[in-house]
């Protein structure tokens, strides 16, 4: 010590020694067991014996065993490595789980994913339909007291799906818990596709966790598995319906086209003709031998458009028949109708009643221009009734306007009935299945 | 999806325009070809398809 300050340098800190797994020999069966979670598991299964072993008891004890008919051999084995978003982990688990519901068994699949830096994951699998979770600890905000109502998590909301008690049945490798297989928790699913929220009760904790739907292929990717992908079977609940990204574009597609529709329609009001060109007062009289008649020529103009002849009769309790031809005074040809005038009325039981009327409009299409003339044989049952033509030329008709707009309408309704179809598969295993459409139509029967 | 629904929906209006264009009707009709011109004299000689009319 020389009086002057010297600097304390502090000894250096020990080297952390790099992660190890760990192996030991099954103390039930003597089989190969692998420890890969680094200390922050403690219990792994024996896939050879059914074993559970508590790995935090050095002699490794022996905490239960199992007896499973099936040894489920997991799609993605454990100690595989892969990267999901981005990030690296390790299969180090594999159980099975089931639901029982009306007396039948549910069975799915979950691995325990591990990376010492980003801790545990879950990957879950039913049917071939894959859920990437995690755990969160924002607690979500139920819509009202009842267990079975909407949530709200991080603003969104995630209506209940299906709550159920899920009991495990298999286990394999790894688990941060002492995994018995037996042990049942009370499990709320929550969903707002392609995320699903999952309520998992125990008499200890209540935990919740985070879901979004993953496509196989990504996993298989992911974890470069050469094994061919199981098929999907059925509608997962968080799996997105491929349908909801086009629905915008197509209600707003529909309504530009019924804007032109409108469009085309006015056009054709303003710049439609519609011109009297002949009009004519005439009588019926069932004593005359020669009842035909042929009116003044009249001249058609313009293109090739329609023709409405008009006709009024003064029938009362009788009826009228027209027998008509308009007739091209050039070429020689003819557009040959009959059109059937016809009013009924009278008093039945204290309510009056009548039926048909006392004119008709009948329309010829796409007629030609040229000198036309009509021919007009009627027919009646009365021994006199007066009558009126009228010829229009070029009228403007809204009847294909409304056509187009039902033919329009088809593309999106079917494509509602798409989407619906796929929510009522999606919702027809949980807790609130839909109505089938077939089941308002009979419903309407029975009203009727 | 859209773009099969832009096609359909051209295609129905389309042929929107075109009946309104030609003035096409629903209501059916027969056409008669060659009316002799002698028809204007003597009505009585047309015929017609619609002549024996059965009144309901």
């Amino acid at each position: 010590m020389d009086g002057k300050s010297e600097a304390i340098i502090p000894p250096p800190l020990p080297t952390p020694t790099q992660p190890q797994v760990k192996a030991f020999q099954c103390p039930g069966c003597g089989g190969a067991l692998t420890i890969r979670g680094l200390e922050q598991t403690e219990s792994i299964a024996c896939g050879s014996c059914g074993s559970i072993i508590d790995i935090t008891d050095e002699n490794f004890r022996i905490i239960s065993t199992f007896q499973s008919r099936i040894k489920h051999q997991p799609l993605i084995p454990l100690g595989t490595r892969g990267k999901l978003r981005g990030e690296t982990f390790e299969v180090i688990g594999y159980l099975r789980r089931k639901i029982n519901v009306e007396g039948i068994d549910y069975e799915w699949s979950e691995y325990l994913l591990f990376n010492p830096y980003k801790g545990f994951r879950w990957l879950s699998e039913y049917n071939g339909h894959w859920n990437y979770i995690k755990s969160t600890s924002n607690t979500p905000k139920p819509q009202s007291s009842d267990s079975l109502s909407t949530v709200y998590y991080l603003g969104q909301p995630f209506p209940h799906f299906q709550t159920a008690s899920a009991q495990v049945s298999y286990v394999l490798g790894e688990f941060y818990w002492r995994v018995q297989v037996g042990e049942s928790s009370q499990v709320s699913d929550y969903i707002s596709p392609p995320l699903i929220l999952s309520r998992e009760c125990t008499e200890k904790e209540v935990v919740w966790s985070i879901g979004e739907y993953i496509e196989p292929k990504t996993l298989w990717e992911g974890f470069q598995l050469k094994t061919p992908i199981p098929p999907k079977i059925g509608i997962a609940p968080s799996q997105p319906s491929p349908l909801v990204a086009q629905a915008r574009g197509i209600w707003k597609i529909l309504l530009i086209f019924f804007l032109v529709a409108l469009f085309i329609q006015a056009l054709f009001l303003l710049f439609s003709a519609n011109k009297l060109v002949y009009q004519d007062q005439m009588a019926f009289h069932l004593a005359d031998k020669e009842k035909a008649r042929v009116t003044e020529v009249f001249e058609l103009t313009g293109r090739p458009s329609n023709v409405v002849i008009k006709s009024k009769a003064t029938v009362d309790n009788s009826w009228i028949y027209l027998n008509l031809a308009l007739i091209n005074e050039e070429t020689g040809n003819a557009y040959d109708f009959g059109r059937e005038i016809s009013y009924y009325h009278g008093y039945d039981g204290g309510e009056s009643w009548s039926e048909g009327g006392t004119s008709d409009e009948a329309v010829l299409s796409s007629v030609p221009p040229g000198r036309y003339y009509l021919r007009i044989e009627p027919d009646a049952a009365a021994s006199s009734i007066n009558y009126s033509i009228q010829v229009y030329r070029d009228v403007p008709s809204w009847s294909f306007f409304f056509m187009a707009m039902g033919g329009l309408a088809v593309y999106p309704l079917f494509y509602w009935w798409r989407r619906r179809t796929f929510e009522y598969y999606r919702w027809s295993e949980s807790d609130h299945p839909m109505k089938a459409l077939s089941s308002f139509v009979s419903k309407a029967d029975e009203d009727d | 999806m859209s773009k099969l629904f832009l096609v359909y929906g051209a295609l129905i209006l389309g042929l929107f325009a075109f009946a309104d264009y030609r003035g096409l009707s629903l209501t059916g009709y027969d056409e008669v070809k060659n009316v002799p011109k002698s028809i204007r004299n003597n009505p009585g000689a047309y015929r017609s398809m619609y002549q024996r009319y059965y009144h309901k």
